[in-house]
């Protein structure tokens, strides 16, 4: 049975990471591309769009005067390479700012240079242009800031993450690790927003947190509408539909991560849009409508939306996609915005804008990326959740890798706010404080999950600690007033390129403490993979070059371990805040990354072999991404290929590692003891329980916090790539799952909802 | 044997259409459904003496094995557990008719 079950698992295999692994690596990168996608072109409406803003708003430019410079908790001790690299580098490029001018700038707008070579656009005379000032940028200087009431309640679950510091942990306890095995579907809802892609309308890959607050569930479904539910039956309030485009002008697949609920402080009785609900669309669009009524806000732009893409005036290829629900606090709007990366090399430069929650106004627009850069790169975007500090008033912001991704030949600036973690003023968006978490990275390593902030007990105090995990599964504990580290961040030597054109940094930062999710060394050759294919593993092991973590791309292909599909994704962790315990998943995945000169990239490009091949532009080289399979698709490498782990954030030990989900492929589920690739996150409530679904079996799971042991199973219509919503309505506790299913997991899409509760 | 392989269908049938369950609709789902059937075929060929020739008999009653032992390796990997038990029943089934009547092994 033993060896049937191996031979089975393996032929079944064969074919999940032929299909999975390279679309997953399409997926998650800036949100991911296609190269089949069609081209959003500059005189498509985003370049109207762009010009009309531009000819609306129209005054002169008026830079404003230079920030301080460095004030970056890891500058001022000076122990960091990277901090201060950044430190000197944002005086540098505050410098190169001014001089380039406003390329970025919009008509209308001030613009003032910020920390690490970023900027601020502020519209001309508003609050936040007013309050503005080296003074306020510093942790002592801040004035503590109050939470908004209405997310305080601790039976809802309110924002994309349960809460704005992306804890993603729930304080109701009805639900227990004794009482969990008799969880049962209360009901389930069908939207009807799917799609398989064998029609007009691309696949839909659906992956938002349902939002349980003002008595009602929010969902924001692929097709962008927003469906209001009562929490207890499921029945349908209302619904609205912006009518949105439904093609995939940035994505490969029609995508949407949920909504955002806002509501003012005082609600006036009658009053319409006294609270809205926002949704974001693929071409741009933010819509906002009453959270009572799904009518749109006739206040909030213009008709209840606002149209982003005024403010794509650079290198505008294709549309600012809103598919990750914003981050609201104290009447403002936080939005980041997904793009396509890997076929460009200039392209539109990352933004974060603050609108105001009632109007829709710009308050600041926040720039990654010197102005004298951007003719020559782009994104450095934040298409993934932002967590906010509500009594520190600061929001971290995962910034995600500069353009073209694996290949910066063209692009030797350091760029210290590219592929970091980054502290913003919420008041007026200027950078607090910056970690870059890889210099110079040419492996798409995007920061791609909400950093999770949580105060830790260590060595007899409390500290404000943020936990960011990380494509190259390195977890970073910071303190999140001043980005210093922890448990310790280290600048190791790390292998040199040897690409004609590449400089490849010669230090990255390491992490050990906590534990990587996933081990230093590629976890091998699988001997069944080998043995099927007759040693073709191996072979082609040897003649791949991998000298550790960050051995840059190269021309004879280079074994990414962890590649851009490895390690944590955008599910992020969650935390047990009483404890400390902090839980996430993680993938374990082996690329093979190659750089292929222009003119034989053209002559592939010319053979109809695109699959898999990505132009970058037109710099020196194209790039080809495969994973590791042997000719029968099976993987290379060893497993399990997908783990989930709890530490303990006090001491920085991991508690345990368990591989996580099941393969599933044509039917057949592989041994557990494999684990499964995931998509999505988990979530902890305080009676000590996980609930995650996010594995390819079509299981939604509850997991002991104390040991990873699996309590309970539930089978779903589809992979569940997403993050549950726990909640508690009428004394009775829920969890609620958006089942959508996404084709880089399992050919397997779907329009469910389902909750779940203990019976009455 | 043959019983056990016709029940065994029946289930696949329902695995196969009843949506919900993981596997509906499945690659997996119709090769069980598929294997069941001829697993009972080959069963009820053996079993009626339909076969005549010695060595005929000896090489369905080795498929009617495979397809037993394919289908409940199958089963297994599909969480079929009813057919799963369904394949061993019938597994005793083929080895209670080699074991009565050599013949077909001769």
């Amino acid at each position: 049975m033993k060896i049937a079950r191996t031979a089975a698992t393996s032929a079944a295999l064969t074919l999940i990471f032929t299909l999975a692994t390279p679309a997953l690596a399409q997926q998650d990168s800036n949100g991911g591309q296609s190269p089949q996608a069609p081209q959003y072109g500059v005189t498509d409406e985003p370049g109207d769009v762009s010009e009309e803003g531009a000819s609306t708003t129209g005054s002169e430019a008026a830079p404003g005067s230079q920030d301080s410079g460095s004030q970056s908790g890891a500058s001022q001790t000076g122990e960091e390479q990277d901090a201060a690299g950044q430190g000197s580098e944002a005086g540098q490029d505050d410098e190169a700012s001014q001089e380039a001018g406003s390329d970025q700038q919009s008509p209308g707008l001030t613009s003032q240079p910020t920390q690490g070579g970023g900027s601020v656009e502020r519209p001309v005379g508003s609050d936040a242009a007013a309050t503005q000032g080296d003074e306020a940028n510093t942790a002592e200087a801040r004035q503590p800031q109050k939470p908004d009431a209405w997310m305080q309640d601790p039976n809802s679950w309110a924002t994309f993450n349960g809460d704005l510091m992306a804890q993603k942990y729930s304080p109701v306890d009805q639900i227990t690790p004794d009482n969990v095995e008799n969880l049962e579907k209360v009901w389930e809802y069908h939207t009807g927003d799917v799609s398989d892609g064998s029609g007009d309308i691309p696949t839909t890959v659906w992956s938002a947190t349902p939002l349980f607050v003002n008595d009602t569930l929010y969902i924001g479904t692929p097709f962008y509408r927003i469906i209001a539910l009562e929490p207890d039956t499921g029945k349908e309030k209302w619904s609205f539909n912006p009518d949105a485009r439904l093609e995939a002008l940035t994505q490969p697949a029609m995508k949407n991560r949920g909504v955002a609920y806002w509501q003012a402080e005082n609600p006036q009785e009658g009053e319409a849009c006294q609270k809205i609900v926002y949704i974001g669309t693929m071409d741009a669009k933010l819509y906002g409508v009453d959270a009572d009524t799904g009518k749109p806000c006739e206040t909030f732009g213009q008709n209840g939306m606002v149209d982003v893409n005024q403010w794509n005036t650079v290198n505008d290829k294709w549309p600012l996609s809103l598919l990750q629900a914003p981050t609201i606090y104290h009447d403002t709007i936080f939005l980041g915005w997904a793009g396509k990366d890997w076929t460009d090399s200039a392209a539109p430069p990352g933004t974060v804008f603050a609108l105001d929650a009632k109007s829709g106004e710009l308050k600041w627009m926040f720039h990654a990326l010197p102005n004298e850069v951007i003719s020559r790169t782009g994104t450095a975007n934040v298409w993934a959740s932002m967590s906010l500090d509500p009594e520190r008033g600061l929001l971290y912001i995962p910034i995600s890798s500069p353009s073209p991704n694996y290949y910066g030949g063209d692009r030797k600036e350091e760029l210290p706010l590219a592929t970091s973690v980054t502290a913003l003023d919420t008041d007026t968006g200027e950078v607090v404080w910056s970690r870059q978490l890889i210099h110079h990275d040419i492996w798409d390593y995007d920061t791609v999950a909400p950093p999770t902030l949580v105060d830790i007990q260590k060595d007899g105090q409390t500290v404000p600690a943020l936990v960011q995990t990380s494509k190259q599964g390195f977890i970073y504990v910071l303190n999140r007033e001043t980005g210093e580290p922890i448990y310790p961040i280290e600048e190791r030597p790390v292998p040199a390129s040897d690409v004609p054109g590449e400089e490849a940094s010669p230090t990255q930062p390491f992490v050990d403490k906590p534990a990587p999710v996933i081990g230093d060394d590629w976890p091998g050759v699988s001997p069944l993979a080998d043995a099927v294919s007759f040693g073709e593993c191996s072979r082609r092991a040897e003649g791949y070059r991998w000298e550790g973590r960050f051995t840059p791309p190269s021309l004879e292909g280079t074994i990414a371990y962890p590649p851009t599909t490895g390690g944590s994704q955008w599910g992020g962790g969650a935390v047990d805040p009483t404890t400390g315990i902090y839980v996430v998943n993680s993938n374990s995945v082996v690329q093979i990354y190659t750089l292929i000169p222009r003119d034989e990239f053209e002559q592939k490009s010319q053979d109809g072999e695109t699959s898999g091949y990505y132009a970058q532009g037109d710099v020196a080289y194209g790039f080809k991404l495969e994973t590791f399979l042997n000719w029968a698709g099976m993987p290379c490498w060893n497993g399990p290929y997908g783990t989930i782990a709890a530490y303990d954030l006090k001491t920085g030990e991991r508690l345990w590692n368990e591989p996580f989900g099941q393969v599933q492929k044509y039917g057949f589920y592989m041994p557990e003891s494999w684990g499964s690739v995931t998509i999505g996150g988990p979530v902890i409530t305080k009676s000590g329980l996980i609930f995650i679904g996010a594995s390819m079996d079509s299981r939604v799971r509850a997991l002991d916090l104390k040991t990873g042991e699996v309590l309970w199973k539930g089978l779903v219509d589809a992979p569940a790539v997403s993050l549950p919503a726990v909640y508690t309505y009428k004394g009775r506790q829920y969890v609620t799952f958006v089942v959508g299913g996404n084709t880089i997991l399992l050919p397997k899409v779907s329009d469910q909802v389902v909750t779940f509760a203990l019976p009455e | 044997m043959v019983a056990a392989a016709g029940v065994a269908a029946v289930v696949a049938f329902v695995n196969l259409v009843n949506s919900g369950n993981g596997i509906a609709w499945s690659f997996g789902a119709w090769l069980v459904l598929g294997s069941s059937l001829l697993v009972a075929l080959g069963g009820a060929l053996l079993a009626l003496h339909l076969v005549l020739s010695k060595g005929l008999r000896g090489l369905m009653a080795v498929l009617v094995l495979l397809g037993i032992v394919g289908t409940g390796v199958a089963a297994y990997f599909l969480t079929a557990w009813i057919l799963l038990v369904a394949m061993g029943v019938a597994l005793v089934g083929w080895l209670i008719h080699v074991a009565a009547d050599p013949s077909p092994l001769d």
